[in-house]
């Protein structure tokens, strides 16, 4: 395994799209545009949870990033925080609606259920003080 | 005579509609229905990256004009579609190639 890129931040919501983007830019060295878009989706509603929830109150506690290369053309993305909670993702599956109740529509709930879909792989690790959500993005094969 | 109502459009300056931007856009949605509008054309042309958080401002505002398709979104390009279509919500809205194009769908070209 070669990591290819590891940075850090804090967690703030206008430190996420850069995070993003340059993650973005070194994944497309190893994998398609399609691969990098679902790898930079997936990344965003991680960064998302870990400000709104595992930080949540508590500005500019450190998070970062760290993108590896696994096989050929398969990417791992670690995702890390010291917000000093366990982030244990719950059910993720995708909202359930009905298009023509309006008012019903959810409007949130969908970040967990994006990763999953997006990602061929998703794990959760709480150590030292550390969260990291470890997921891995492969071409698809048919 | 009075004159046509016309559709008021709401354009998106960002190149991300994420977690920092949908805020703005969910109280542009309130604003625009308390002055009373039940039709909104998003323009999105410029947008390159929609998250969870930007689709839930834009589910807000189909909300808050009141019925599914309502709300035109313009010029959403890949991969933004593709999160449309992975939650379902591209049931939603209806979509134009561009602002032009939303206002003859709706009578107003």
């Amino acid at each position: 395994m070669q990591t290819i890129l590891e940075i850090s931040s804090v967690s703030r919501d206008d430190q996420i799209a850069p995070l993003c983007q340059e993650t973005r830019r070194a994944a497309c060295r190893v994998v398609s545009e399609d691969v990098a878009a679902r790898l930079e989706l997936a990344l965003a509603e991680a960064l998302n949870n870990v400000v709104k929830h595992a930080c949540a109150g508590t500005p500019d506690i450190p998070m970062g990033v760290v993108l590896s290369v696994v096989d050929p053309d398969g990417l791992e993305l670690v995702v890390w925080d010291h917000g000093g909670k366990a982030f244990v993702p719950p059910a993720s599956a995708m909202p359930d609606f009905d298009p023509d109740d309006i008012d019903a529509l959810p409007e949130g709930g969908f970040g967990l259920a994006i990763i999953t879909q997006c990602a061929t792989s998703v794990r959760h690790e709480w150590r030292d003080g550390t969260n990291r959500i470890i997921m891995t993005f492969q071409e698809s094969r048919p | 005579m009075p004159a046509a109502t016309v559709t008021p459009v709401i354009a998106i300056p960002w190149k991300r509609l994420d977690m920092e931007h949908a805020e703005a856009l969910k109280q542009a949605g309130i604003d625009f229905a308390a002055a009373g509008a039940n039709r909104l054309i998003v323009d999105l042309s410029e947008v390159e990256f929609i998250d969870s958080s930007g689709l839930g401002a834009l589910v807000g505002l189909a909300k808050r004009m009141g019925g599914r398709g309502q709300v035109a979104l313009c010029g959403l390009k890949e991969p933004a579609l593709n999160l449309l279509r992975m939650t379902r919500m591209h049931e939603v809205f209806t979509f134009c190639n561009s602002v032009a194009e939303a206002r003859m769908a709706q009578g107003e070209g």
